[in-house]
């Protein structure tokens, strides 16, 4: 009886949450933000956050300029940067809150998400997912639409490893990466870079994170005294890297990428101070300062929060295909993602200017705050690179000091792409 | 070789004084207390509490906290356990509510500070050779501070009346009871020492490496192993259990691969446990048939 | 209704996790072997089935990435093949753990066990040939298909389990444990092997935590070493406590109230402030539910019925 009286009580719990309530034309249009807010990478998360909410406010500030005349509305997801809580929240955001599309997740994840994304026929952007192992999927292909806006990483590492050769002509190297998807995908792509530049790399160590001590390996790095180390961590591990690098007094200069952040630097300083990061970032000029400005009312913070400008881009994206297809259904999107984001079309530098000359008619170009955001087949970009020191004299901990733009890099990129074609024939 | 010597020491340091104050607990108040590894955790917290957010000396962030953290050991006490232990539930029941009690402790520090990681506002420091040593000379204060705390701790036992109550208590609780001794005194003030302990543990762990809110837990396993293999009934035991896990872990980092040092000090456990589950200084097997008299007749 | 879909998710998780339920408690309830090393096991039996059915795909965008193929992906086997091989492979393990460890008093055998899960960890994270490491292994097929037939084959298992561990509560060896449990000098001393009906309880039960990891690798279609943590372990321990030991029906509620609510029940809510509150919460509210739990019902939600001693001979 018992027993039955519980089942019953379940029931009734469940019944009461399935109330649905009819979808009326000023509906908002459900859109799935997918991050990790929690976790490892928690730091990922909360840089892309409000890149989403300030896209989402612009998009919906002017009633008239509303995407089918219907508000943008952001569920949002945390995937606690592991694969399986990142399933669920996407199960919940295609299933429960019906998202038109999904905004991200993170290189942790992504792979897990897109069978998920594929069985919901919907399209996924990914403003943070720099893993090399989506370089050969997505854009459509076996019906798996999955797009960046953000660069791979084989872009990041040949950023890391041109500005190197540029700044530091060093003879030799070495990397220091953990042992997660990120930083192996990181270490996988200077690999190649330094293969392709022919820079020669006299220790190579792997590390697993979040532990006490890294000074055997921190020994074992400096051996053969590399002047120029690429690294990845992440912000807990860099601040004891860093304290015991310090501490053993080793030398040398740190190159890192979109893991060398603020965060990074606000634990790893005062001992981390100038170690240098290449990571996505925006061409200096008026728009994106503007951007910028727009931006921090948001996040409440100073600079260009990482990954804000790629989800930025992805959610406006997102609702240009909607107004191109006049339709906020899923397979409508599929068919104009591409439309909007890349040429032929008119180029326009933001919503409002997509939106009317959509409405006017007209094939749109998006050229995001990131990048251009035209995606080869794979369904990727290739975005701008910053170069950051990090520094006690900047309250953010981190100082700008160059920029590294596409053609800087194409050569090399070009060649890690011919290396690994070819190494898959093998 | 003078990296073991001087990475062993460090690493010595940090498990010493939690494994002695864990040693305390377990054989005073005879059941294993799973939340002491938060406990740890919440030492490091109160300590950057008063550090970094009130600016104080770290000195005297590490005494107020030891002071803090001793009450928090005592709240727990008297809130959650000591009702259970009257009411009759056996040591595996308690082990399994002090995980609760755990998860509760770590997750309220999670939501207090959030999950990134904490640096102590000290000054930065080089090495610098001492002798056969490398260390900066914070890490030489903290092997001397260790070292001398726990000669007090031994000295405390052996001579001290305190120390007389509770190797009374821990060797025949009831026999204890009828010549007047208050057992539940004895407790309290087992707890306000090891969580004492665990605070400076804690403390000492955020100054060499970093302060999170899972950095208790995860050293527990290690705790547990440095107890195993020195002798779970023997304090000197703990502090020796200490040094040899120590001592294997930093050499398995040194000669084989940095990431295989936590598997050593398990395999260093589950060895012990085949071969002497007494540990290399323990031997006294009494309390333990008790022990499991006490889990048999409490089990409904 | 896409709700149902949502709570399918909930209710496979909740049967998944009931199995490795029934599992501890042929172990602890019945046999007195406080296990803490299930995750370990579930790691087991997620690995062997995710290394086995990983399709040839996965291994070649690794490959691709620039990083070593290692074994998963290399044969994509069926998922039978893959629950076979982890249940046995478990049960395997479990058997040569379990001649040195079940000689030992209990507590020394519960921090034992968290050792073994522990290395178990740590070699699912660090033997990258095996395991592909801590980025773990992706795209596992789901057997059928469609999540709804799953769940029907999820319940099929659970249902298996649930048989077993009613019949070893019933059935003559169930009584050796018993009697292994409430007395073994008794027990002993009338010839029954103690040792051997321990050992029984270890395999079997650890087996079933083995069968429960592979159904979650095909469930959650990747799985990571951070997935099989000492946390995971102490959620099963958390719902047989509260749902009574003992009692099998009791744990299949206890799993419903503990894992069902509190693991999934909470998203629904809407944010506190920072993303991370919620989770933690999640995790004070099930630490408090223990802990209150003991005190004011220390047998849990259904009470065992009791039995007199000769019963059990």
């Amino acid at each position: 009886m018992r027993k039955l009286s519980i089942i019953f009580l379940v029931a009734l719990f469940i019944g009461v949450f399935s109330f649905v309530q009819p979808v009326t034309a000023a509906d908002p249009i459900p859109l799935g933000l997918l991050l990790p807010y929690t976790g490892d990478w928690a730091w990922v998360g909360a840089g892309a956050d409000p890149g989403g909410e300030l896209a989402v406010q612009e998009i919906n500030a002017d009633e008239s300029l509303w995407p089918i005349g219907r508000p943008i509305k952001l569920y949002k997801g945390d995937t606690e940067t592991k694969s399986k809580p990142a399933i669920e929240a996407a199960r919940k955001l295609y299933d429960v809150n019906k998202v038109v599309g999904i905004v991200g997740p993170s290189s942790a994840s992504v792979r897990s998400v897109i069978p998920l994304s594929k069985e919901a026929g919907a399209v996924e952007i990914s403003p943070t997912a720099g893993t090399t192992k989506l370089d050969v999927i997505g854009g459509g292909i076996d019906g798996e639409h999955i797009y960046r806006t953000v660069s791979s990483d084989v872009v990041m590492t040949a950023g890391m490893v041109y500005y190197a050769m540029k700044t530091f002509k060093p003879k030799k190297a070495a990397t220091f990466t953990a042992d997660t998807e990120g930083s192996r995908s990181i270490y996988g792509g200077v690999v190649d870079a330094c293969k392709v530049v022919n820079l020669p790399l006299v220790a190579e160590i792997e590390f697993p994170t979040n532990q006490a001590s890294y000074r055997a390996e921190l020994k074992k790095l400096f051996k053969k005294k590399p002047p120029v180390i690429f690294w990845e961590a992440n912000p807990e591990t860099d601040a004891t890297i860093f304290k015991q690098w310090y501490e053993m007094g080793l030398g040398g200069q740190w190159i890192g990428s979109d893991f060398a952040n603020r965060t990074s630097a606000k634990a790893a300083l005062p001992a981390s101070e100038g170690a240098i990061g290449v990571n996505p970032g925006v061409l200096e000029n008026e728009r994106t300062k503007n951007w910028e400005q727009r931006l921090n009312k948001i996040s409440g913070k100073s600079g260009v929060t990482p990954f804000s400008p790629n989800t930025y881009d992805a959610t406006i994206i997102f609702a240009l295909a909607i107004e191109c297809g006049k339709s906020a259904s899923r397979s409508s999107i599929v068919n104009n993602v591409r439309k909007v984001a890349q040429p032929p079309g008119v180029k326009v530098y933001n919503y409002a200017d997509g939106i009317k000359a959509l409405r006017a008619g007209k094939d749109i170009n998006y050229e995001g705050i990131a990048g251009t955001q035209d995606w080869n087949k794979y369904g990727d970009p290739v975005t701008y690179l910053k170069v950051e020191v990090m520094t006690t004299k900047d309250p953010s901990g981190m100082k700008r000091i160059g920029t590294v733009t596409p053609d800087d890099i194409t050569d090399i990129i070009a060649g890690v792409l011919k290396l690994r074609a070819e190494r898959a024939k093998q | 070789m003078e990296d073991l010597l001087g990475y062993g020491l460090l690493t010595f340091a940090t498990l010493a004084l939690p494994s002695l104050g864990l040693c305390l607990a377990i054989k005073v108040t005879k059941y294993f207390n799973l939340t002491y590894g938060d406990v740890i955790t919440a030492g490091a917290f109160l300590a950057l509490l008063f550090n970094l957010s009130f600016g104080l000396n770290l000195v005297w962030a590490l005494i107020i906290s030891m002071a803090l953290t001793a009450l928090l050991g005592v709240i727990l006490h008297k809130v959650i356990f000591k009702p259970l232990m009257d009411m009759g539930v056996g040591p595996l029941t308690l082990l399994v509510v002090s995980l609760g009690a755990g998860f509760i402790i770590r997750n309220l520090i999670l939501i207090g500070w959030g999950p990134q990681p904490y640096q102590f506002a000290i000054p930065l420091a080089r090495a610098k050779h001492f002798g056969p040593f490398f260390l900066t000379p914070n890490q030489i204060i903290i092997i001397l501070v260790c070292l001398l705390v726990a000669a007090g701790i031994f000295l405390m036992l052996r001579y001290t009346q305190l120390g007389r109550l509770m190797r009374a208590t821990s060797d025949n609780p009831e026999l204890s009871e009828i010549r007047g001794i208050s057992i539940e005194r004895v407790y309290v003030y087992t707890w306000i020492i090891a969580c004492a302990l665990a605070a400076m543990g804690g403390i000492f762990m955020g100054i060499l490496g970093t302060i999170k809110s899972g950095m208790g837990i995860g050293v527990l396993v290690t705790i547990f192993a440095c107890l195993i293999v020195g002798g779970i009934d023997n304090p000197y035991g703990a502090v020796f259990g200490a040094l040899i896990i120590a001592f294997a872990m930093e050499a398995t980092a040194i000669w084989l691969s940095p990431p295989y040092k936590m598997l050593t000090a398990y395999l260093l456990m589950v060895i012990i446990l085949l071969v002497k589950p007494s540990g290399l200084l323990g031997g006294e097997k009494i309390q333990w048939k008790y022990f499991l008299g006490f889990l048999r007749s409490r089990q409904s | 209704m896409e709700i149902f879909s949502w709570i399918l998710t909930i209710a496979t998780i909740v049967a998944i996790y009931s199995i490795m339920g029934l599992a501890l408690n042929i172990q602890f309830g019945y046999t007195n072997l406080p296990n803490f090393g299930i995750a370990g096991f579930f790691a087991v039996g997620a690995y062997a089935s995710a290394i086995l059915t990983a399709p040839h795909r996965f291994r070649e965008m690794e490959i691709f990435a620039g990083f070593p193929g290692g074994i998963p992906g290399r044969v994509e086997a069926p998922f039978i093949i893959g629950l076979l091989v982890a249940i046995v492979l478990a049960a395997f393990v479990a058997f040569l753990i379990g001649i040195p460890l079940l000689r030992l008093r209990e507590d020394y055998l519960a921090v034992a066990s968290i050792g073994i899960a522990e290395a178990i960890h740590y070699i699912a994270l660090n033997e990258l040939w095996l395991t592909t490491g801590s980025a773990g292994i992706r795209l596992i097929p789901m057997p059928t298909g469609n999540r709804y037939l799953f769940f029907l084959l999820v319940l099929l298992l659970l249902a298996i389990a649930f048989w077993v561990a009613q019949r070893f509560y019933h059935a003559p060896v169930g009584r050796v444990w018993r009697g292994v449990r409430e007395d073994e000098l008794i027990t002993s001393s009338l010839g029954k092997s103690v040792f051997s009906a321990r050992m029984w309880a270890w395999v079997v039960g650890c087996a079933m935590m083995g069968a429960a990891g592979s159904l979650w690798a095909h469930y959650a279609m990747a799985i990571q070493p951070g997935e099989f943590v000492p946390t995971t372990t102490f959620l099963v321990w958390i719902f047989v406590i509260v749902g009574g030991l003992r009692n099998n029906w009791g744990i299949l509620i206890g799993a419903v109230l503990i894992i069902g609510f509190f693991e999934q029940g909470t998203r629904f809510l809407p944010d506190l402030g920072a993303p991370y509150i919620m989770p933690a919460l999640r995790l004070i509210i099930i630490g408090l539910a223990l802990i209150l739990f003991i005190r004011f019902r220390p047998q849990g939600a259904i009470p065992e019925r009791a039995r007199a001693i000769e019963e059990h001979i």
